[in-house]
């Protein structure tokens, strides 16, 4: 039942995947200058140029190109950096656990901040805590994930030298990767040295991610919190005699999360944003920075790949949070889908 | 709540004042450059210091605030015009053309809102104006999203249905019934994409991708301050408490706004 | 309690634990060297070394050259994997005995035809060491344990050649199995042999047990790439990394940081002068237009405060520069420092009225790189020469494209620099102004001038020292007449380095720093 739901909504998407593709594809022609010229230099001739050209398939109409350019992706050929001359598809393998962990790490730490604010906000609602959070979280939200990323490490990494102040893991620690992710792997290798040494690396860029979520997330959950506190059943069940605690953690929490998911979604997709302004300042080897580093370099096709992973993944974890929700709310099941 | 909007009014009165007025209150000019005075403390002659070529951080501060609000209402009011006649367009017609337009609009929400900044500015070029158009694609699908469904409820509304089979002109009938019935929604929008909107422009500055030297913009001088932020940091701190309150009045008028309409409705 | 609740308490501390074990239990670094670098390290094979800094230091630490400069001061060559060498009476014939019984990482011995090939492959394929060996005819091999350099014509510094980046010996069986990805596991003589690379993360080198002057102290060297200077010097207050550059490209710190850190009782600051040359430059084949008037160069030169520049602008971290050899080079003739335009506004503009243009009327277009750097040392520029009434409009750009409008000579006004490939006066000279090679990379663009050419060429090949140092001191003199530039000042090396290290020497004109002798407290 579930598989086939999940099926049917990974079928509709894929015209948006499409329509990704052609977007990310037209961005490529959209710069200026020719990509052949770019790639051999200002000493080429034009011979070289023309040679090329053909060999990259750029004398051919636009509708060839791009199915020639939607063929190499499916095979998964992301196309060759003009810095390093290297595929592009190692580069990403090699980055995105990176970026991948960071935001796990950060929507765990999101949601350990933002459920139990949410519940004290919803339990008292007008009270001093309540006014207290939103403001917290109004302020949350109101800043730029740079700016916290740059705070937090001058204050906790630098000045009062708590924790790390950048990278991904400490010189000593550094050894060839299993799966990519450092937590996973210091687990594998049974290192507890290895373990809070990728723990302490994860933890401020984490915070930092999740402040933004976590802000955002509480107030929509305390909203939804009030809601559903005040629907009959679980008066109904208020009146049955049961104690507070017992209604909120069984009754409330569970129906209150699942309107609350499809936004998720969307500040997933933000917080991926603000995860390149935070790998900036803490030199964290993943997606972000290859996109920042792309830029710099002027590199376009890995500027082209990195925002079609970027897409690709924000589309994933979209649909994932989906089959959360159906899966936390079985009613909505019946009516296919949210 | 109206606390909250007065409070962020408030606040927006204030840097909007400071902005305008700024130019006549502050000593010396954004881009005068003094060998004497690089990275001076804060003191009478500098308010806020000066910065790595000896600028006024003052001055800088309030040029870049009239350069923020300005680029973020501009920015705003293009997604405004994109996103909702897209989104009117989708809803009214209906049919192949709606089903296609809001897969463009799921395409361009697929990206998350900074990405498709930085890929749009990158091939573009980086400049100020690029910057703000892809600031704007990034915001419209919201908009268009809004736009649609209120052109859909509104357009099943009875007395609509029965202006329309009485023969009234579609033009009458949008601007009566349409965009009244979608206004509160799309300004609440509106003003909760203001703070989004400075935040990505200030974002991609950071980034180098927006304004270019010696404009002044907030993203872009903490972003060229990081070298000196241990020796210095009224540089790199000044423009980002700035980003921080200009977006927060936004937001608390966004919040009010919000809540005002919900106890209402 | 139930289960989950348990669990829901248990996790955290878990973790909290665990960090804390992290960093606490002694750290596995007590033998393991840490260097900042601003961004991945390219060109770490001699054949693919195009004069990148971190190359070329990566280079120096995983292979060896025939000769080397001695580390103590930067005027003496040392054998190294040579034991001795000789030139013939004619100067046309060098012969450099190998020591015996040196072997590369894999195993194999290094002989006469190791140097050769390898030698052979670097002029192949790497256009900057083929450009400094033009003078090469042939490489002889006589025996295992001899090699032989024919010459075209005598060039008195020639081991200072082989004592380049790219001139260091690979491999050949590695570079025959491996061909083109040599470069991501190269194998040399070296102190250090090549570990692993996890590209935009850290380089990592580990020790070689075998090395023929003896192992080094560290267990391993690693490369980590972090971008933001501010981050570097973060890390390295904190202990996290032992050693950073700054050097060339990067953004200058300020005094208060330099200051700040000259305090720091945990760290050192190492300085040494480097023969890097930043300049204002023109575009010297220009027949029309305001720069080809001498006069109004003179006035440009006139303008800059190029003192300000290098002790407030650029806070002490520079040397200024007085001419076409910077202070550091051992031909720089002390008289440059009287003959170098003084800084006097009034005469540039007096020049410049003189040349036709009234205060405000003169326009130019400046071309440079993007970077802190760059803008704020333009920026100075323009800010002095509109005191003297040219208004100058900065446009940035990236290195490629600016090597592209300055080889095509699409631009009057220029900000760059340049570093010498090898140590010697003549790296300067002959790229930079040599009229035959005035379009084949980013030179000085001087237009035909036999006599000037000719001078060049003397001092290249005149046979002693005190003839050279005579003839580089005319050399000096009659550019300074010309005014191709405004010489501005040269970049230290600075490095800033944890107290605890110990023989740590930096040297400054490539190759940089090795790391075979040093040794962490």
């Amino acid at each position: 039942m579930m598989a086939m739901l999940f099926l049917r909504r990974l079928a509709s998407a894929l015209p948006v995947l499409a329509l990704v593709l052609v977007l990310v594809f037209a961005l490529a022609r959209i710069i200026p200058g020719d990509p052949a010229e770019t790639t051999l230099g200002p000493g080429a001739t034009s011979q070289q140029i023309a040679a090329l050209r053909h060999e990259m398939k750029l004398d051919q109409p636009l509708a060839v190109q791009f199915t020639a350019y939607a063929g190499q992706v499916l095979h998964g050929d992301l196309g060759v950096s003009l810095k390093t001359h290297r595929p592009l598809r190692e580069a990403l393998a090699a980055k995105l656990p990176a970026t991948i962990e960071l935001a796990i790490a950060a929507t765990v730490l999101a949601l350990a901040l933002a459920i139990p604010a949410a519940l004290l906000a919803a339990l008292n609602p007008g009270g001093w805590i309540d006014h207290a959070l939103r403001v917290i979280a109004i302020a949350g939200v109101s800043l730029p994930a740079f700016l916290t990323a740059l705070a937090l490490q001058a204050v906790l990494g630098a000045w009062l030298d708590w924790l790390p102040v950048a990278l991904r893991q400490s010189p000593w620690a550094s050894m060839p990767p299993i799966t990519g992710f450092a937590v996973v792997d210091a687990l594998l290798r049974g290192r507890i040295d290895l373990l809070g040494d990728a723990l302490a690396h994860l933890l401020l860029p984490a915070l930092v991610l999740a402040s933004f979520l976590a802000a955002s997330f509480s107030r929509l959950l305390r909203a939804s919190l009030i809601a559903v506190l005040q629907s009959p059943h679980v008066r109904a069940a208020r009146a049955r005699g049961l104690s507070r605690r017992a209604i909120l953690l069984r009754h409330t929490l569970r129906n209150a999360l699942v309107p609350t998911l499809p936004i998720i979604g969307i500040q997933f997709g933000d917080m991926l944003g603000g995860a390149i302004l935070t790998e900036t300042v803490f030199s964290w080897p993943g997606l972000g920075r290859l996109t920042v580093d792309a830029i710099h370099n002027r590199d376009y096709p890995a500027i082209q790949a990195a925002t079609l992973v970027f897409a690709a993944i924000f589309i994933l974890v979209s649909i994932l949070i989906e089959m959360i929700a159906l899966w936390l709310d079985p009613r909505l099941r019946k009516e296919g889908g949210a | 709540m109206s606390g909250t909007i007065r409070a962020g009014a408030l606040l927006l009165a204030v840097l909007a004042l400071a902005a305008l007025l700024g130019p006549w209150l502050v000593s010396a000019a954004p881009d005068t450059v003094s060998v004497e005075h690089m990275l001076a403390a804060p003191s009478a002659a500098h308010w806020l210091g000066t910065d790595m070529l000896g600028r006024d951080v003052l001055s800088r501060l309030v040029s870049g605030g009239r350069m923020t609000l300005l680029v973020g209402i501009g920015v705003v009011a293009l997604a405004f015009a994109i996103g909702v006649t897209v989104g009117l367009v989708a809803g009214l017609v209906g049919g192949v053309l709606d089903w296609a337009l809001m897969r463009l609009t799921d395409a361009l929400l697929s990206f998350p809102a900074l990405v498709l900044a930085i890929a749009l500015a990158a091939a573009f070029g980086p400049s100020l104006s690029h910057a703000m158009l892809a600031v704007a694609l990034g915001l419209a699908p919201h908009f268009a999203r809004l736009a649609r469904a209120q052109a859909q409820a509104v357009g099943h509304a009875l007395h609509v249905e029965a202006a329309r089979a009485a023969g009234v002109p579609p033009g009458w009938l949008l601007r009566r019934y349409y965009l009244r019935g979608a206004l509160p929604t799309l300004v609440t929008q509106a003003s909760l994409s203001l703070g989004t909107a400075i935040l990505q422009v200030a974002a991609l500055g950071f980034l180098g991708l927006g304004a270019q030297p010696p404009l002044a913009e907030w993203g872009a001088d903490m972003s060229a301050s990081l070298d000196c932020l241990r020796s210095a940091p009224w540089v790199a701190a000044a423009p980002g408490c700035a980003i921080f309150l200009a977006v927060l009045a936004f937001n608390l008028m966004a919040d009010g706004l919000t809540a005002a309409r919900d106890s209402r409705g | 309690m139930n289960r989950r609740q348990a669990l829901g308490c248990g996790l955290p501390l878990l973790s909290l634990s665990a960090c804390k074990a992290g960093l606490a239990l002694p750290r596995g670094d007590a033998r393991t060297l840490a260097i900042a670098i601003p961004g991945e390290p390219a060109g770490i094979e001699p054949g693919t070394n195009l004069a990148e800094v971190i190359g070329s230091e990566v280079i120096l630490n995983i292979f060896d050259t025939l000769v080397a400069w001695s580390s103590d001061e930067q005027t003496r060559m040392e054998p190294r994997l040579a034991s001795a060498w000789q030139v013939s009476p004619d100067g046309l014939s060098w012969r450099f005995t190998l020591r015996p019984g040196i072997r590369f990482h894999d195993g194999t011995l290094l002989d006469a035809a190791a140097v050769r090939y390898a030698l052979e492959r670097g002029i192949a394929i790497n256009s900057y060491f083929h450009a400094t060996m033009t003078p090469l005819a042939r490489i002889a091999t006589p025996d295992a344990g001899t090699v032989e350099f024919h010459l075209s014509h005598p060039v008195p510094y020639f081991p200072a050649l082989l004592a380049q980046p790219q001139a260091a010996i690979v491999s050949p069986s590695a570079v025959r199995a491996r061909g083109k990805d040599f470069a991501r596991a190269p194998i040399g003589t070296g102190p250090f042999r090549f570990l692993s690379q996890e590209p935009d993360v850290a380089l990592t080198l580990a020790a070689n047990p075998a090395y023929f002057r003896g192992r080094a102290w560290l267990d391993r060297l690693v490369y980590q790439v972090i971008a933001a200077p501010s981050t570097r010097r973060m890390m390295l207050e904190a202990g996290e990394i032992d050693l950073c550059h700054q050097v060339g490209q990067l953004a200058a710190l300020s005094v208060e940081d330099v200051s700040a850190l000259r305090r720091n009782p945990a760290l050192r600051v190492i300085e040494a002068p480097s023969q890097i040359l930043r300049q204002l430059e023109f575009n010297n084949r220009l027949t029309h237009g305001p720069t080809a008037d001498l006069r109004v160069r003179q006035a440009i030169a006139h303008a800059v405060d190029a003192d300000g520049l290098a002790q407030r602008i650029m806070g002490g971290t520079v040397d200024r520069a007085y001419g076409p050899l910077p202070t550091a080079n051992w031909a720089f003739d002390p008289a440059q420092k009287t003959r170098a335009p003084a800084y006097d506004p009034a005469r540039a503009r007096n020049l410049l009225t003189q040349a036709g243009f009234a205060p405000g009327q003169l326009s130019l277009d400046l071309i440079t790189f993007t970077g802190t750097l760059w803008t704020t040392v333009a920026t100075f520029l323009q800010a002095n020469l509109a005191e003297a009434g040219i208004h100058v409009a900065i446009e940035q750009m990236e290195f490629p494209a600016l090597r592209a409008r300055h080889t095509q000579g699409q631009f009057a006004l220029a900000l760059d620099g340049r570093s010498p490939w090898f140590n010697d006066p003549d790296a300067h000279m002959s790229i930079g102004y040599l009229s035959s090679l005035a379009t084949s990379a980013m030179t000085f663009r001087m237009p035909p001038d036999a006599a000037l050419d000719r001078l060049i060429l003397g001092a290249q090949s005149a046979p002693s020292q005190d003839k050279r140092r005579a003839l580089y001191a005319d050399l000096q003199a009659e550019l300074t007449e010309r005014v191709p530039a405004v010489y501005l000042f040269s970049n230290k090396v600075i490095a800033f380095a944890s107290a605890r290290l110990r023989n740590l020497r930096v040297g400054s004109t490539p190759p940089l720093t090795e790391y075979w002798q040093v040794a962490k407290a």
